[in-house]
């Protein structure tokens, strides 16, 4: 179990001040989601929905038009929101960032997965006037959690197939999963016991993870993530039926053979309220959480730029 | 009887205050009896429904279909769900005990509530940033029995929205796969 000092997720080492306006927007976020709005899932669907058009208001806001993929499930309707910033020259190659923005019943998901949505939401914000070579599209995905996970129920699952029909040529996708709790204390990361002498034990770092298929768009992005940013980023492409690999909605994109990766705190090997009540507003770093959506930022314009981007092998 | 009252220690003050405080308390009484039913009677009456409406309802009493419909129009697109006429044909088939345990509930909104909230006309009567102040506080509220009726109500209006199909397309959704009439 994670140990008892894993608790104060408060830096304890010195890092270079994060953009205070930037942590504010991730935190009214966060805020939102979780506390203002709770869990929200389809056993508590009118939450579920006002998530959605928290959402939605919020890239309306930013000066996109929003498109819904609206989908029954249970007897509610269950939605994706997707909007577009169009490349300059490869506009039919498109690059999805996503993020679920339900959370699992019983918690209000603060980190899982509220915060991966506040910096999507950043990311969009900070992306609406870019040109970039390749279209970069953000997609807000409903029923992450279970019962729908890894199912044909499941939001990424019903978008990457809605997707795949119309046509979108898809040449990657990044899954933004769990960005908000670190901790500088020794032996506060856990894995899956196959990885425990290979990555570091205090939980400081955020990961770029993905199947053995999709590892040369793991390495390129963790290559990208790296190059300058304070917080470390560990990387691995690793078997995907290695517990916690595909526990994501990257892993919907790897079963229409779109190369995909997660980008994460490690969510369950690091949070001791991982789908718990307690995974609460007050315990995420944001200060942290800027610093890896500056570095996502720099990292997904570079990759939208490159000419080229590694298939799945 | 005069003699024997003539001759009684009446005259005394505590006597006198005695018999006034209980003149006093009766005419109070029959003064909040008088007043509650005037209340009542005015919060009960002025809710208009077209006599269509009124002919074809079939649970909800006039003055919960307006209730129903005002709290609907808060929670859901305004005008364009009628939620009072989805809960109307939704609760005959809901077992009885719950059915009064929702109508209940529609009574605490509509009287209940904004008294509590500081308002003195009735839900129905308040204007739309005030009927959002009430339902906000009965969402938001620190009784566990008062959340869940308003959960309930909050169901109720959602499915209403749900099974709309001119509110489809606001929500990206194609319809259901097989028609209504197949299923």
């Amino acid at each position: 179990m994670i140990k008892k000092s894993e608790e104060s997720v408060a830096p304890e080492v010195s890092l270079p001040r994060a953009d205070q306006k930037l942590v504010a927007e991730l935190k009214q976020s966060v805020h939102a989601l979780s506390h203002k709005i709770g869990e929200r899932n389809t056993k508590k669907h009118w939450e579920l929905a006002a998530a959605a058009d928290f959402i939605a208001d919020q890239l309306t806001a930013a000066g996109y038009e929003v498109g819904r993929q609206g989908f029954e499930v249970d007897d509610v309707i269950a939605q994706n929101l997707e909007v577009d910033v169009r490349g300059t020259e490869r506009g039919d190659e498109v690059l999805v960032v996503g993020a679920h923005y339900d959370s699992a019943p019983g918690s209000p998901g603060a980190d899982d997965n509220a915060s991966g949505t506040a910096a999507l939401l950043s990311l969009a914000r900070q992306f609406r006037e870019l040109k970039l070579r390749r279209s970069v599209r953000f997609v807000f995905f409903a029923n992450e959690e279970p019962p729908y996970f890894q199912t044909d129920r499941m939001g990424s699952v019903m978008y990457a197939k809605h997707a795949l029909a119309r046509g979108d040529r898809m040449v990657g996708m990044l899954s933004l999963e769990s960005l908000g709790v670190f901790s500088d204390a020794k032996d506060s990361q856990r894995y899956p016991a196959e990885l425990r002498e290979k990555h570091p034990t205090t939980g400081n770092f955020i990961a770029v993870v993905s199947d053995t298929a999709s590892a040369g768009l793991c390495r390129r992005f963790a290559k990208l993530m790296q190059e300058g940013g304070p917080v470390p980023v560990e990387h691995d492409a690793l078997p995907g039926d290695l517990p916690g690999v595909g526990w994501s909605d990257h892993w919907a994109f790897w079963q229409i053979g779109v190369p995909a990766v997660m980008v994460t705190d490690t969510a369950p090997f690091r949070s001791a309220h991982y789908h718990k009540a307690t995974d609460t507003a007050d315990r995420l770093d944001y200060e942290r959480m800027a610093h890896v959506v500056v570095s996502l930022s720099r990292s997904l314009r570079e990759l939208a730029n490159q000419p080229a981007l590694p298939p799945r092998e | 009887m005069r003699r024997l009252r003539s001759a009684r220690p009446s005259a005394t003050p505590l006597a006198v205050a005695v018999r006034s405080r209980r003149r006093f308390l009766g005419w109070l009484s029959l003064g909040l009896v008088a007043g509650a039913t005037g209340v009542a009677v005015l919060r009960a009456t002025g809710y208009e429904v077209p006599a269509d409406v009124r002919g074809r309802l079939k649970v909800l009493s006039p003055w919960e279909y307006v209730v129903l419909r005002a709290i609907g129009d808060r929670l859901v697109a305004p005008g364009e769900v009628n939620v009072a006429d989805f809960a109307d044909s939704y609760l005959e088939d809901m077992a009885a005990s719950d059915r009064a345990d929702l109508l209940k509930m529609v009574a605490v909104v509509e009287h209940g509530a904004p008294l509590a909230a500081g308002y003195i006309h009735r839900f129905s009567a308040l204007s739309a940033t005030e009927q959002d102040a009430v339902l906000t506080s009965l969402n938001e509220s620190s009784l566990p029995l008062i959340r869940a009726g308003f959960e309930a109500l909050k169901a109720i209006a959602f499915m209403a929205y749900y099974r709309l199909p001119a509110s489809w397309p606001a929500l990206g959704y194609p319809g259901p796969v097989a028609p209504r009439s197949l299923q």
